[in-house]
């Protein structure tokens, strides 16, 4: 990882005025991994309606901002998460939702599941919980608003300076993933 | 000077009260649903969101293709007289506003053609065959105003409802403004005529892959449609207006109503939309037409 | 002999006898045929340019073959107002075609037509100045038979369509010869103005005749300009014509019908006319509105379908000669004058398509929609060719289409023509699907990894592209360069001109600035410009890092040929049609036609071939002879 300062990477003023904006209208993609998936319908619909924040969702990582990776992440599911984080254009943000981005969760010795998502991509806010209840997500989301307010929510740019690092943890997992009876080509 | 500065801010007006109706509509929507749903002018920041973000594009085509789809709503929009404004005086403005408003859906269409997502053209294919399906009876309701009154002009059908409630079209043709009421749910693509945007089944359609600006532009687009297409219900139907703020009210209301009725109904296919369309408005219209052109002779 | 005095003969002679030349001398080579072509062209746009300078000119040449009650034929030549413009404007639109067939026929795909083209040339200067049926009757069959053997070009499957059109060709040169004989034998004369005025007086006395001759003369120019029921042959012909000749077929030649309505069957329908009146027009001329309005409809239908896309741009054809029928059923000055604004718009921007399409096929050898794509990544100018020509034909601003499309419908509501209209409007916003389907499928999308090595057209073929292009736009933004010669060749016609000038058109209920529309949308592209650069940077990636649901295609062998959505492209709105498309169908009807005809020559045939035959027809002449010897 680079040594860099704090005052290098976080947002500059003209980019604070722009992240009121950003802030207020944040479209999720909501990559529905694993069952914290099961948590955000309520979030979405009328009892926690989640759009009064702004905060809708979105059909293609193109025209979303968040990468919501809800629950357990397979060895097999990341490569679609790395490929889907990829297309989507800056800033963006992960939120990791659940316990099991966080630290393996309830599957910490499967060897099918990873257990650090941040060694893949950078995570910038996480829910924990096992599933975090509404009331939760709301106040992780409202957090990841707080500080793209303050300009802290820069993982994108983390990923791009440590690509390296980054692609080096994904390599080896996706060696591990590649199809042993002759694959699908 | 004075003119262009006018044009300038015309334009502006334009696609902020359309977005106003957008976040409206989504009020509307969300209070329907028994949630609070976001503030009016939710939209407004996501359009400034919107340009604020980097973009992907895939080549030339796609710029190209994203602007002209902006530009041709917003020279129709440049006919719509709004409450005795009218930048550039014309006289056969409906028949003008109904072709330049394809220019900018087919300018849309081919840049999203050309980012080369199978999804995106599926969509547009759906879109045009709605197209198909609400044009013919909006264009008879045209008709039946060549009939009446032998003029395609919008000043000239403003000024004929001058005069009381009782001397608009909703009141006098009131089989025409239920067609055209018809025709206008397909126009904004309100459910059940949504199919073109469809989340679920083709990812968002034509917008599936369009980021930052190039979907700030396409927000716009459906923006300045919003205006264009409830102006001309507003001075055909509704009376016209004498100044702005009735004038946006009208709008506003027309929306409203559209907006509340659609989360009644569920999403048609394509093919039962069209065919939808052209029996129920279809019909209408052709019932107002006939009893027009008997009325005259 | 003053060869002053015989220009409008030399500029029929000229090219004829060139391509006959071409034709017994020059097989040898190719190029020099097509550089013969060219050259004949050029010295027609001279002889243009003379005509127009030398004012309205009369010209006769007395043969002595006596013939009916005269002691000598005369063949007179004329040069008509309208005549001269649709001269002058297939002359110019020809020249642009020839520039790019002198670089599409190089060494693979060469053809052998050019000499024919050359006579066709000819025919096609007669037809528009004839003074007298004789010589219109020569040009018309001319071009007739050399149309023919340019469309079958040696192959079968061209032959076999090149028959379906001769076929219904002839059956047009029947009823012509038909009506001309009935207007020589009562007038004495062969001269074109003295029958129509004959016909044009009979109303009072003999409606019934004078029906009879209008319906003849229409069924001509109904199968020369692909109008229901004889509106299937574009999609073969046009199809399989070599491609050039197909810029040249669907923009030039199937407009000979439209000039033949105009000057000779408008005028059986002038002052006489004492028939029914329907909203204030003839009846006859009311249902063929009704017909073209009909065929417009039917046109949009039949190319939604298509996946070929010369046999589509053909329907797209026959829709837009719909329009111009229906415009000029109206007999106003309006009318006719959309009709003939609408006729030279859609030679320029068809051909335009068409070239569009050939420099694809020159490149790829792919006539399907399907199996091309992504045409527009490397041939960027072809495509804007073709972008510019969809923009025309759909009729949308600030393209020459708007303008004329405009006129039509303005001619329509004068009249009050409101029920045909309906089905304009279903046509018009029907040309939409099509014409995106051919945008997309052949220059959008995906590229094939076939197509890789895929250039932009050559020099001369963009040249004479881009000309085509620039004229859409132009006369878009000015619709006054061709309405106002058109309003000058009105009175001819005996219609009191228009009020226009060269930005807009008045009409009696409405009128319109044109130019202030492209204006406006020029104005708002800036506005729009200067919006998208404010926006943050954009990157380009490639075309295969799409949106897959996550997935990498390449892990499901999924290349750029399965992710390129053409085939089907319409399906749901084909299944709506498909009942009414497959129930009325004229091809099916003249089929039957076809082979009721090949049973009961069959039969005929069979009489005369048992070995009887010459024992019966000696029997038979013994008994004529011994009549003959008997009673005489």
């Amino acid at each position: 990882m680079l040594k860099i300062t704090r005052e290098e990477i976080i947002d500059g003023k003209f980019e604070r005025v722009l992240n009121f904006f950003r802030s207020r209208s944040m479209w999720m993609l909501y990559y529905c991994t694993g069952c914290g998936a099961v948590e955000l319908p309520p979030t979405m619909t009328s009892r926690y309606d989640m759009e009064r924040f702004g905060i809708g969702p979105m059909a293609t990582p193109r025209q979303a901002d968040i990468l919501l990776v809800t629950g357990y992440v397979s060895v097999k599911t990341l490569k679609r998460i790395v490929y889907s984080y990829e297309q989507m254009p800056e800033p963006k943000w992960v939120v990791g939702f659940g316990s099991c981005p966080v630290n393996g969760g309830i599957y910490w010795n499967s060897y099918a599941t990873i257990n650090h998502l941040d060694k893949y991509i950078p995570v910038d806010i996480s829910i924990p919980g096992c599933m975090p209840r509404p009331q939760a997500v709301i106040d992780g989301l409202i957090g990841l608003m707080d500080m793209i307010g303050r300009g802290e929510a820069v993982g994108y740019k983390k990923y791009q300076l440590n690509n390296e690092w980054y692609k080096k943890n994904q390599r080896e997992i996706l060696e591990r993933a590649k199809p042993v009876l002759g694959g699908t080509k | 000077m004075m003119e262009i500065l006018s044009v300038l801010g015309y334009s502006f007006f334009v696609m902020a009260a359309g977005l106003l109706y957008m976040g409206i509509g989504r009020k509307i929507a969300a209070r329907l649903h028994r949630r609070y749903g976001p503030p009016v002018w939710q939209c407004y920041i996501d359009v400034v969101k919107c340009f604020s973000r980097r973009s992907i594009s895939h080549n030339f085509i796609m710029d190209l293709g994203s602007m002209m789809g902006l530009s041709g709503l917003l020279a129709a929009a440049m006919f719509i007289p709004m409450a005795s404004f009218l930048p550039f005086p014309s006289q056969g403005p409906i028949i003008v506003i109904l072709y330049l408003m394809p220019i900018g859906y087919l300018g849309m269409a081919m840049g999203v053609s050309a980012s080369g997502n199978p999804l995106a053209a599926i969509g547009i294919g759906r879109a045009l065959t709605l197209m198909m399906g609400y044009e013919v009876p909006f264009a008879m309701i045209v008709l039946t105003f060549v009939a009446s009154f032998s003029s395609t002009s919008l000043v000239k059908l403003q000024e004929l409802q001058a005069g009381g409630i009782m001397n608009w079209h909703m009141v006098t043709m009131p089989i025409g403004f239920a067609a055209a009421l018809i025709a206008l749910m397909g126009m904004l693509g309100k459910k059940p005529f949504d199919t073109m945007i469809a989340p679920s089944e083709i990812a968002s359609g034509p917008m599936v892959e369009l980021s930052g600006k190039f979907l700030g532009l396409a927000f716009l687009q459906h923006a300045t449609a919003i205006f264009v297409e409830t102006g001309l219900i507003v001075i055909m139907f509704l009376g016209g207006a004498s100044n702005v703020f009735e004038f946006v009210a009208k709008q506003a209301l027309v929306y409203i109503v559209m907006a509340s009725l659609s989360e009644l109904w569920a999403r048609y296919r394509v093919e039962q939309a069209t065919k939808f369309l052209w029996i129920s408005a279809g019909s209408l219209a052709l019932v107002q037409l006939i009893v027009n052109m008997a009325g005259r002779k | 002999m003053n060869f002053g005095d015989y220009l409008l003969f030399l500029n029929i002679a000229v090219p004829v006898a060139v391509g006959v030349f071409s034709l017994i001398f020059l097989r040898w080579s190719k190029k020099l045929q097509w550089i013969l072509f060219f050259a004949a062209i050029l010295a027609q746009a001279v002889f243009a340019v003379w005509f127009y300078n030398s004012g309205p000119r009369v010209e006769t040449i007395s043969l002595p073959i006596a013939v009916m009650n005269l002691n000598q034929l005369e063949l007179v030549m004329r040069n008509n107002g309208i005549g001269y413009l649709f001269f002058g404007i297939t002359v110019i639109v020809t020249a642009i075609i020839a520039v790019f067939s002198l670089s599409y026929n190089d060494k693979t795909h060469a053809t052998g037509i050019a000499p024919l083209w050359t006579m066709l040339m000819g025919a096609n200067a007669g037809i528009f100045f004839s003074g007298d049926w004789v010589s219109f009757i020569l040009a018309w069959e001319l071009m007739g038979w050399t149309s023919y053997f340019i469309i079958s070009h040696g192959k079968e499957r061209s032959g076999k369509a090149g028959m379906y059109y001769f076929t219904q060709s002839l059956i047009g040169t029947s009823a012509l010869l038909a009506a001309v004989f009935i207007g020589v034998a009562n007038t004495g004369s062969f001269a074109i103005k003295s029958t129509l005025n004959f016909y044009a007086s009979q109303w009072a006395a003999n409606p019934g005749l004078v029906i009879a001759a209008a319906l003849l003369l229409t069924i001509t120019f109904f199968t020369k300009s692909a109008v229901f029921p004889f509106f299937m042959w574009p999609s073969k012909a046009h199809a399989e014509a070599p491609d050039d000749f197909s810029a040249f077929l669907s923009g030039v030649m199937i407009k000979y019908g439209v000039f033949g309505m105009i000057t000779l069957l408008l005028p059986l329908f002038g002052a006489g006319y004492n028939g029914p009146l329907v909203f204030g027009t003839p009846l006859f001329l009311f249902i063929l509105g009704c017909i073209g309005m009909f065929t417009a409809a039917w046109g949009t239908l039949h190319a939604i379908r298509e996946n070929d896309m010369k046999k589509m741009m053909a329907h797209s054809t026959v829709s837009n000669i719909g329009f111009i029928l229906t415009a000029l059923s109206t007999n106003t000055a309006m009318g006719i004058a959309a009709a003939v604004f609408h006729t030279f718009n859609h030679m320029i921007f068809k051909s335009s398509i068409f070239l569009s399409m050939a420099a694809v096929k020159y490149r790829t050898g792919e006539r399907e929609m399907h199996k091309l794509g992504g045409m527009a990544y490397k041939m960027p100018v072809t495509f804007f060719v073709f972008l510019l020509g969809i923009i025309a034909a759909a009729g949308i601003p600030p393209m020459n289409g708007f303008g004329s499309k405009w006129l039509i419908f303005q001619a329509m509501f004068d009249k009050q023509w409101l029920l045909p209209a309906i089905l304009g409007f279903f046509a018009s916003t029907g040309a939409f699907l099509y014409l995106y389907r051919g945008l997309h499928s052949i220059y959008l999308g995906q590229l094939s990894p076939r197509f890789e090595h895929v250039k932009e057209a050559p020099v001369l073929q963009i040249v004479s592209q881009g000309i085509l292009m620039l004229a859409v736009f132009a006369i878009g933004l000015f619709p006054g360069i061709f309405l106002i010669p058109i309003n000058n060749a009105l009175p001819e016609l005996g219609l009191a001109p228009l009020t226009l000038d060269l930005y807009s058109v008045q009409g009696s209920t409405a009128s319109i600035d044109i130019t202030s529309i492209g204006l406006v949308f020029m104005g708002s592209f800036a506005l729009v410009f200067i919006l998208f650069l404010i926006g943050k940077k954009r990157r380009y990636v490639k075309m295969m890092d799409n949106y897959t649901s996550g997935e990498t295609p390449s892990d499901w062998g999924v290349n750029e040929d399965k992710l390129h959505y053409a085939y089907n492209f319409y399906e749901p709105i084909e299944k709506v049609f498909e009942p009414l498309l497959n129930g009325f169908s004229m091809e099916r009807l003249f089929g039957r036609i076809a082979h009721e005809a090949k049973r009961v020559s069959n039969a005929v045939r069979g009489w005369f071939n048992s070995p009887q035959t010459g024992i019966i027809l000696l029997a038979v002449l013994a008994v004529i002879a011994l009549a003959v010897w008997r009673f005489a």
